[in-house]
């Protein structure tokens, strides 16, 4: 229907995650009415991060060289290893200002009904990482079925001395009791807290 | 009717999009369905964990004109073990994979979706050994194949009719083949068809007790072969599984 450097534009717009044939078309049509100089920094932007970010040879987030600048920064506790399914997991976890140690990035959770199995995911990279200088792996990965089997998976796998833990679960900061759903609220009291100890 | 309030069993869930997921259901009034839920991936999600893999719900889905919407869902049953323990992870999937791709999309098989109920709720009450080789896995799967239309012929040759001893299990013909009908049939030994005719015969319950056994897992090997001869692919739970 269109030129055919237009129909290639709309089809590659549409390969995108979430961006459907008609929002594909919006999108290419917005570009084309765009200025070149408002544009083209947004072709560079793409073929710049493709020639030079890679990932990390030693927890797999995404680098712009041997080692993300986690690994590089000899100021993080390399006691603590934080494990995440996806390099954008990091983000919200650094976010909080609570970690300071070193993460792992699996590259997924392990799925029977997707086929993903151990061998799928960065599991014995972190088996292999996990030395005498580690005294704690921190399961980060997603409460979902896939993110649990994963979490308990690795804990079976991980040395007797090394401390595993798991993020909690629970009600959200701001929440309201009444809205929660039952298997969050079931979490919630598996997973309460004296208030009284911690006074002491 | 464009919102329906149906029971349904959640057979998997895709990300979609930004927040949302994709879920694959089996209702017990409308079959197999896909339907969409918003924003279920977001911490804040009023879903929370209700619509995960395995659990059963009560839904409210309205009916778009090219997809369904689940716009409300109580929890039925949740499984919890199945989160806890990678061979009832597996049984699990090995079943909801399997009535995925066994059964179309929109028609209505209440004993379905009774049989993955209970398949289910067997699997999460725990049983002996490795999933590959529990008589429970191979049960749920011959039962399934059975309400598909593609139970194995186990009594006589299913290429001849013959009686006597079958010597092999071929997917093509649809069950145990004797010696002159061998064609691409894989030998089967004595156990594994008596495993066939266990899984067959008892109930989910019965076949939860049952202890692990080689023959259990020769005789899921085969069963996969036929399930995959009928559904055009082979399950990736099985895979998973290492078999």
């Amino acid at each position: 229907m269109y030129s055919p450097s237009v129909d290639r534009l709309i089809k590659e717009l549409a390969r995108l995650p979430g961006i459907g044939p008609r929002s594909a078309q919006r999108l290419a049509f917005h570009i084309l009415r765009q200025k070149p100089e408002q544009v083209l920094p947004l072709a560079q932007a793409i073929v710049e991060v493709k020639e030079r970010i890679g990932f990390c040879r030693r927890c797999f987030n995404l680098a712009e060289g041997a080692l993300c600048t986690i690994c590089a920064d000899s100021r993080r506790d390399g006691g603590v290893i934080c494990v995440v399914e996806q390099p954008a997991d990091i983000v919200p976890v650094e976010r909080t200002g609570e970690f300071r140690g070193l993460y792992h990035v699996l590259g997924g959770a392990l799925s029977p009904l997707d086929g993903v199995d151990p061998d799928d995911l960065h599991i014995n990279e972190l088996l292999a990482r996990v030395d005498e200088s580690v005294h704690e792996v921190i399961l980060a990965t997603n409460p979902t079925m896939t993110g649990e089997a994963t979490a308990m998976y690795i804990a079976d796998q991980m040395p007797a001395r090394v401390r595993v833990t798991r993020l909690a679960s629970g009600l959200p900061v701001g929440g309201d009791l009444e809205y929660a759903d039952e298997l969050t609220l079931g979490r919630a009291f598996a997973g309460r807290r004296s208030l009284r100890h911690e006074e002491e | 009717m464009r919102y329906a309030t149906t029971r349904a069993v959640v057979l998997s869930s895709r990300p979609l999009g930004e927040a949302d997921r994709w879920l694959t259901l089996f209702t017990r009034d409308q079959g197999r369905i896909d339907a969409v839920v918003k924003g279920v991936r977001r911490t804040t999600s009023r879903w929370g964990g209700r619509l995960e893999p395995f659990n059963v719900c009560d839904l409210v889905l309205y009916r778009g004109r090219t997809r369904a919407t689940v716009t409300s869902a109580q929890l039925v049953d949740v499984f919890r073990h199945l989160r806890e323990d990678r061979e009832a992870l597996t049984a699990a999937a090995v079943g909801c994979e399997a009535a995925a791709l066994l059964f179309a999309e929109g028609e209505p098989e209440e004993r379905v979706f009774a049989l993955l109920r209970s398949g289910l709720r067997e699997i999460d009450a725990g049983f002996h050994g490795p999933a590959t080789g529990a008589p429970l896995v191979l049960g749920f799967l011959v039962k399934l194949l059975y309400e598909a239309g593609y139970l194995p012929v186990l009594d006589r040759c299913a290429s001849c009719g013959a009686g006597g001893r079958a010597l092999a299990f071929s997917a093509a013909r649809g069950g145990l083949v004797c010696g002159d009908c061998l064609g691409d049939g894989v030998p089967i030994t004595p156990e594994a068809i008596a495993a066939l005719h266990a899984a067959v015969a008892l109930p989910l319950a019965e076949l939860r007790a049952a202890p692990p056994s080689a023959a259990v897992e020769e005789a899921l090997r085969d069963l996969h072969l036929l399930f995959a001869y009928h559904a055009g692919t082979r399950l990736r739970a099985l895979r998973f599984a290492r078999l």
